[in-house]
This record gives C-alpha cells, structure tokens and sequence, in this order.
C-alpha cells in the first residue's frame, strides 16, 4: 500500500526554525515564534500559533522541492486543531452574556491554516483538514495517497499541533510541533521513497521527551529519516502503552537529500 | 490560478462505487423512515434554540431521549456519539456483512464533524470556571474529540481499516465521499463507512449569532425573504463498497475559495470549480444532471453565489430541479454532507424529490429551477454542494442504481 515519493520538508518548533535545524540540534534562541510570511501583515499578526506554525512548515516544504503553493492540493493533520481559539471562546461564553467575537468564531475550525494559506496564496485546489488519534500521520499519509494516485502531481501533508491548554492540559505541557512533507508521484527531485505502509506489529515511537503524547510527533522519525537519508522500515505511531498493530512504512533514500539542490 | 487536480481516465467510470446502505437521524426524526416521510411531507423539524443561549430563535434538534452507549463506552457516552450511534444502529447489519465480506482490515472509516462533543467540553469548561476543577474523568484529547468518536464507531463496527474523521466545517461530511472513492479506487481498501455527526453546542449557536448568520424565524433557503439559518444536528451515514448493488458514488469534486474565511467568493468560483471537477470525475454530462441538493444555506450570500455557480456549471438549458433541505433540518453543520447524501440517495432510488421548503416567493435573481413542490420523476444524475468555512467546497455526484 502506497508508493510515493518525499521531494521536500518542513519543520517548526520553538528553538528550531527548520529541519536541518531540528536534524542537526543546533537550536536558535531567535526562533521562538514561526515567521509564517506567507501570511499578509494584519492576518500574520493576528493568526493563532498552530495556524502561523502550520504555514511556515508549508511554505518550508514548499520551498524545498520547489512547489507551487498556488496550485498544490495539501492535507493538513492535526488532533486538536485550534485549541487555542476553542478555549478562548470557552473563556468568552463565560463572560457577562457570553457573546463571542465572530473572527474567533471562524478562526476556530479546524481548516483554519488551510483557509488562510490558500487565501494567501490564491489557491482553490483541493485542501483537506483531517484528524484522528494515534494514527493521525498514516492516514495523513493515506489521503495524500489518495490524492496522487486521483492524479495530482504533488501534495504537501502538513502536521500540526499545540499541546494542550489549562484546564485541560492534564497529561502535562509540552512543545508545539509542525511539520510537513511534500510528496509527489514522480522521482524527479525527491529525496526518499516511502512504500509499504501497512498495519504490523512493531516497535511504536518511543515518546520524545519535548513533546509528549503529542500525535504529530510521530512523524518525526520519518522526517528524520528523509534528511538523514536513512533507509529503514518506520513506524508511524507513538508508544503510548497500548498494545497492538501499528501503522509503519518503508523509507527509501534516494540520494539526494532536501535542500541539496 | 489553482485548478482542481485533473483525474486520470478511469475504467468504467460511469459504474462507480455502489452505496449499500445509508441512515439519517435528526430533527426530522430518529429513523431513516421517519426523517424522508417528513421530508416528503413538506414537515420541518424546527424548533425553539435550548436554554441557555442568550438569544431566542430556532434549531433543528433532536428531541427524543437518545439511548446510551454500551457500557465498555461509558466514557464517551456523549450526544454526539449517541446521535452517531443511533443513525449507525440502523445499518449495522449491512456495515457487519461488510466487515465480513472483506475483511476488518479491508473496510475504513471516514467520518465528518466540526463539533464533535463540544457540547460536553462546554460542560466541563462551566464546571472547572465554577468549582476549578474539570469534571471527574474528562479528557478531552481521548473523548470529547475526533479520535473519541473513531473510537466509538470502531467499538460499536468492529472496522479494523485506516480510520480518519474530515474537520473542514460545513463540507466535513461531504469530502468523505471523496476519501472513500480515493481510498477505494488506491486499493487501499475495499469498503468505507462514511458519514458525519453533529451536535448543538453554544459554540456554534453563539458564532454564527455573532455573525449575523441566524435567521430569526425558519430558515428560508433560496427565497427572496431567505435571511439566515437556523443550525442543527444530526448524523447520517453511508457504506460504499467496491462491489454490491444500490445508488452509486460517481465522482466528488473539491476546491478552496482563496477568498474569506467566513464569506463565499461571489462569484462562486470555488463551488463552481468543485462541481465542474465532480462531473469531469465521474465522466457525467452537466446536461444529464436531473436534482441538484444544493448547499442552500438560506443566507444572502451562499444563495447567490451558488445559484450562480449551479447556472454557470449546468448551463441554461439544465433540467436539473435544485432543493435545499436545510428548511427542514437547519443546518447540521459537519453532518449536511451526509445528511444532504442520504436525501439525494433516496431521491435516486425513489425517483422522487421534496420541495424546498420556504422557498417561495423564490428569489427572481437566481434563475435556476428550484422545486417548490414535491416532484415524482425518474432521475439519473445528481449533485450535492457543501460548502464550508475556509472556502472549502466539495461536490459529490450521484447516479441512480443500475
């Protein structure tokens, strides 16, 4: 199941602006919001964290297999989508007669980063916002799929996610995470190529120390994998203690990592 | 500009994917049955918003006591995944012979929301502002979101295939027809239980108050005296199979808007560009199109630009009759796609379409035929919208059984 292939990526996480930064350790103090310039001034500075996180990791993976953002049909994975937002107007309905702020009301959808990207961009391709527990990042990647084999040429998968916010954040705080993939049917230009994705019994992804229990962490590895040009079967899911199946994929360089062009 | 990615030639793209069995529950009723019988008697299912919201109007709840989840559920026994699970209750024999025929790993889930179980985190939010303490047990990562109601469906179904839930507002439920073609079509599986389910929840009352959106009486879809919607609940669901007989999946089209996140462009590009890609799918003429099941929000805006966009796509010479159910209904939000499917699938099977209720007078500027009376005829072919926040469009083509 799958064949597709990796032609460029994108990362964000505070301290980290990118995924040679990410995947080389080297952190910077400077990186402690996402550029996001892809996002017009008033709407940049308005937007939310996941969504301006989202964005840049977008424009990152864009950048690197140089795809047209303006065309490109994207898939967008996340778990919790704009919890910040949803909280916020859990804040509000408290408040005096509870009215809310009709910008927070649309800002709070899931499909936010994809609006505003696409607003940005002017794109009216086929954008699609997905969510699901532990096993978000393969059928992030199994929609993408779908999407190339229906004959798009490109599709760049987004990952994106907050932890959670008081009261809610019970199993502990944790770092904010995107990052992205631009997978593409054809070979030219890609650094890896992904087959195989099938549900099996292996090793889950041991839980990253900044991140937690955070679903989109999950793809890590693979990200990883990509830069560092590391051939290997992958496993799509975290070690969160549950036993069986899990989603994992085959991981085949192709010799030419992102950003080598 | 963007275009909508160019399907590849398929073979036998005119058979597509036949829908085996499909489900409704909401204001119209707690059954399938009940819900088209209102339906085709010109019934809606209005009625006055809940307490607590402050402001009066109407809603399209679901009245009735919902039953409870089996006990193994006990901590995602919520509205919503009661108004998910009485819908799925219906159908549950066909989804088990599904999951038998091909396998559990073979059949996935693709299921539609925006609310999920907001309604339950509003709950714990006013518990936690009033004694600073959530509610005993509340999680709301493991329960009151998308991966809690796939982990109801996956209990109540025994699926055991990829299982994902589409959060793209008001189209959630529409574009998981197009992930269960995909995945069908990509071999990725054999079956999919797609569908949606909503819930009545501040959030949503109070956003789209606070966007001038609601109307103050019943929603009046497509009439020249439209001024708004009225939202709703429900859930509705639809098992596509690669092989069986029924109504069938044709061909879905998608698009973004590039425009605003909380108006429609206009000009109706982006619904134009998703339904002219659904019909290019599944190889259907836009003259052969006989029942549009429109978006049909009712507000100024949406109307328009539809009617609009349905007149650019289908031409003038269209026979195509269009309807909104969203009179009936409200607007369920991530369950109109599902909802608005399983009223085009019976209309395909029964060769019979309802009126689009409150239309009249109809607005003279549309200029497309909306059916202001019931109409029993055959039909082939047939188109239903949704549209969403973030100018996320999806279209999804129908075609009768063969």
């Amino acid at each position: 199941m799958i064949d597709l292939w990796v032609r460029g990526v994108g990362l964000w996480t505070p301290g980290f602006p990118g995924a040679e930064a990410w995947c080389s350790g080297r952190s910077s103090e400077a990186a402690e919001a996402p550029e996001a310039k892809l996002l017009e001034g008033a709407i940049r500075r308005r937007a939310t964290g996941q969504t301006r996180m989202a964005v840049e990791v977008l424009q990152q993976a864009a950048s690197d297999a140089g795809c047209d953002l303006s065309s490109v049909p994207t898939v967008w994975a996340t778990a919790h989508g704009e919890h910040e937002t949803a909280v916020g107007i859990l804040e509000m309905m408290q408040c005096g007669e509870g009215r809310l702020s009709p910008t927070r009301f649309h800002n709070s959808v899931y499909n936010t980063a994809s609006g505003y990207a696409s607003i940005a961009t002017g794109n009216r391709a086929p954008s699609t916002t997905v969510s699901s527990g532990r096993e978000l990042v393969a059928v992030a990647l199994l929609e993408a799929h779908g999407l190339l084999q229906a004959g798009a040429q490109d599709v760049i998968a987004v990952f994106a996610d907050e932890p959670m916010l008081p009261p809610f954040d019970a199993r502990g705080a944790g770092a904010p995470l995107a990052l992205a993939l631009c997978l593409s049917r054809d070979q030219a230009g890609a650094a890896a190529r992904l087959s195989g994705l099938r549900r099996e019994r292996a090793q889950p992804v041991p839980l990253h120390p900044r991140f937690g229990g955070l679903y989109v962490s999950a793809a890590l590895p693979l990200l990883e994998s990509v830069v560092a040009q590391r051939e290997g079967r992958i496993s799509l899911e975290l070690d969160l203690g549950e036993d069986g199946p899990i989603w994992t994929l085959r991981l085949d360089p192709a010799h030419h990592g992102p950003g080598a062009r | 500009m963007g275009v909508p990615m160019t399907p590849k030639p398929l073979r036998a793209r005119t058979v597509g994917h036949p829908i085996t069995a499909w489900s409704a529950v909401n204001s119209l009723g707690d059954t399938t049955a009940q819900v088209l019988a209102a339906l085709h008697a010109g019934r809606p299912g209005l009625s006055p918003i809940p307490d607590g919201t402050p402001f009066e109007g109407l809603c399209g709840a679901v009245i009735s006591e919902l039953p409870g989840l089996p006990p193994e559920l006990s901590a995602l026994d919520f509205r919503n995944n009661r108004i998910a699970c009485r819908a799925l209750g219906e159908i549950a024999d066909f989804v088990a012979e599904a999951v038998a025929r091909w396998g559990p790993a073979r059949v996935g889930l693709a299921v539609g929301s925006s609310t999920t179980a907001m309604d339950e985190t509003e709950r714990a939010y006013r518990c936690y502002a009033s004694t600073g303490a959530l509610p005993p047990g509340f999680d709301v990562q493991a329960h009151a979101s998308p991966e809690g109601m796939l982990r109801v469906l996956r209990c109540v179904t025994g699926i055991e295939g990829p299982g994902v839930v589409v959060s793209t507002a008001c189209s959630s439920s529409g574009k998981v027809f197009g992930t269960a073609r995909r995945w069908i079509m990509a071999g990725v599986v054999d079956a999919v239980l797609v569908g949606g389910a909503d819930s009545l929840c501040q959030t949503t009352l109070r956003g789209f108050h606070a966007l001038s959106l609601l109307s103050p009486g019943p929603s009046r879809p497509f009439s020249v005296e439209r001024r708004g919607i009225n939202v709703g609940e429900g859930a509705a669901f639809a098992l596509v199979e690669r092989e069986g007989s029924g109504p069938r999946l044709l061909g879905v089209g998608e698009s973004s808007d590039a425009h605003h996140m909380s108006t429609p462009d206009p000009e109706g590009r982006g619904a134009r560009l998703a339904m002219e890609a659904a019909l290019a799918d599944a190889g259907v003429d836009p003259a052969d199109v006989d029942h549009v099941n429109a978006h049909g929000t009712g507000t100024r805006l949406n109307d328009a630009m539809e009617a609009l966009a349905i007149r650019a796509v289908l031409g003038g010479a269209s026979r195509a009759v269009t309807v909104s159910t969203k009179g009936y209904t409200g607007h369920t939000l991530g369950a109109a796609g599902a909802t608005e499917a399983v009223f085009v699938l019976d209309a395909l099977l029964r060769g019979r379409i309802p009126a689009s209720l409150g239309a009249e007078p109809v607005d003279p500027e549309l200029s497309i035929e909306i059916a202001t009376e019931p109409i029993e005829r055959p039909l082939r072919f047939a188109l239903s919208n949704s549209f969403a926040f973030g100018g996320s469009n999806v279209s999804v083509v129908f075609g009768a059984p063969e």
